[in-house]
């Protein structure tokens, strides 16, 4: 009965996440990241997150080569009209995930303009290589 | 009954998701504007007897040369071509490549596809070099699309680099300048920015212009880490080095910028004379000549990294009444 209930919450929770995390995986990688708002309090917020299984296995063990050291995280903020800069956020990240959030809502008046084009880079740093995923948001704000 | 009591408890775990699902994600979760599947990978590593071991620390060459295996992974799932550059000291240098020595080097992948191929630099210099190298993706997308024009700031760059000690340890002497400076409070640059006018935050995307004109500009460096920085910027036209003044023969620019600062650098290139749209980058370098690894294997957590401005697309129009 408990190992019923183990796996039942273990695939609850996969679903879960699956539904929250698109998994890019590729032979070599377990890269996920992704941008998306939502809202809170009025507000409309947008995050931008990064995170990275440590635990890959293939053929049975752990394989390290293609373990990650640290995630990097920026983001850089264009008025969707004029195309002028807005600002830099540089985001906080880890080796194993990274995530940064901004209100994005009409009510954050210190961000200006209401049509803006969020960009974000993604960098996944490990010991044998680096990979570099990047999005771009259009924001209108209503 | 202890069916009963499992298919109960199935149906109970279920309808827990399906509730967390309507009170706690659906209400804020409002759209899911962006999860790309695509991307680039680069990377190295070196090989002995059949042994894979990742570069992680100085490198103390022999023989003034310096070798290994390069990796690019194109995760897309389209061909696309790629472009490698190597620098020793921030100076373009040929290197050996997948068969030729060249200082471009041109890489053609398959959908999903990886390269793994080696490479050899020689004649290193005595002392302690910075070793970087650059890979571009798709380098000869001329489009002038400002939407692709912005894709390009920040992006489509593999970059990754190496300290290499050859005899002694001694590191280049170099003087960091912080100059055009401003220390306003309201700095919201933290990196590299290149517009057409100084302190602007109108970024610089692509111009028509004429052959052999001086073209002015300004390379933006903005601090908002609360720790100066050196830093060094190079210049690529076409995938060239260019001098940061077309009149001088400085191919690098260090600079030195404080916590909350932002730079407006002045900087000017000569138009090539050919007809069509040439690509111009500048590559933003922190930290440079700062030791990446720690005597026990630890990584620095400076930042030390090259960030590609946007590509402008220069597009040299030929007055037919000349």
């Amino acid at each position: 009965m408990n190992n019923i209930r183990r796996a039942i919450l273990c695939i609850s929770v996969l679903a879960l996440l699956g539904s929250t995390f698109v998994t890019i995986a590729s032979a070599n990688s377990d890269i996920r990241y992704q941008t998306s708002t939502f809202n809170y309090h009025g507000q409309t917020w947008f995050t931008a997150s990064g995170i990275y299984n440590s635990y890959i296995e293939y053929n049975g063990a752990a394989d390290s080569s293609y373990s990650i050291n640290r995630i990097g995280l920026d983001m850089r903020i264009y008025d969707g009209t004029t195309g002028k800069f807005l600002r830099d956020l540089p985001a906080y990240g880890s080796n194993t995930n990274a995530i940064a959030v901004l209100n994005v809502g009409e009510n954050a008046n210190w961000f200006g303009p209401l049509v803006r084009d969020i960009y974000t880079y993604f960098t996944f740093e490990g010991p044998y290589m680096n990979w570099y995923p990047s999005t771009h948001d259009h924001f209108v704000v209503r | 009954m202890k069916k009963l009591k499992i298919l109960f408890f199935v149906i109970f775990i279920f309808a827990c998701i399906i509730c967390s699902y309507y009170i706690i994600i659906k209400p804020i979760t409002n759209t899911i504007e962006n999860n790309g599947s695509e991307y680039m990978g680069f990377g190295f590593y070196q090989k002995n007897n059949n042994t894979i071991t990742p570069f992680n620390n100085t490198l103390y060459v022999n023989n003034g040369s310096f070798d290994g295996y390069m990796v690019i992974d194109n995760h897309f799932n389209h061909e696309n071509q790629y472009l490698i550059l190597a620098f020793l000291d921030y100076n373009a240098i040929p290197f050996y490549y997948n068969g030729t020595v060249s200082t471009i080097h041109i890489v053609n992948m398959s959908p999903m596809g990886m390269n793994h191929s080696y490479f050899n630099i020689t004649n290193i210099p005595n002392g302690f070099h910075d070793i970087l190298f650059l890979v571009f993706l798709d380098p000869y997308n001329h489009s002038l699309d400002e939407v692709y024009r912005l894709d390009t700031d920040y992006s489509d760059m593999g970059r990754w680099r190496f300290n290499v000690v050859f005899k002694n340890d001694l590191k280049p002497l170099i003087q960091f300048k912080n100059v055009y400076t401003d220390d306003n409070n309201s700095n919201k640059l933290n990196g590299v920015l290149v517009t057409k006018d100084t302190f602007s935050d109108k970024i610089f995307l692509s111009k028509n212009v004429t052959p052999n004109e001086t073209l002015n500009y300004f390379i933006n460096i903005g601090n908002k880490r609360n720790i100066s920085e050196n830093y060094a910027i190079i210049q690529l036209l076409d995938y060239n080095q260019i001098p940061i003044n077309y009149n001088e023969s400085n191919y690098v620019y260090y600079g030195s910028i404080k916590s909350g600062e932002r730079s407006s650098i002045p900087v000017n290139i000569k138009i090539p004379d050919s007809n069509g749209v040439h690509e111009l980058i500048i590559i933003w370098t922190t930290n440079p000549y700062e030791n990446i690894w720690s005597l026990n294997g630890t990584k620095n957590n400076m930042q030390l990294d090259s960030i590609p401005s946007a590509r402008i697309g220069l597009n040299v129009i030929i007055n037919q009444n000349n």
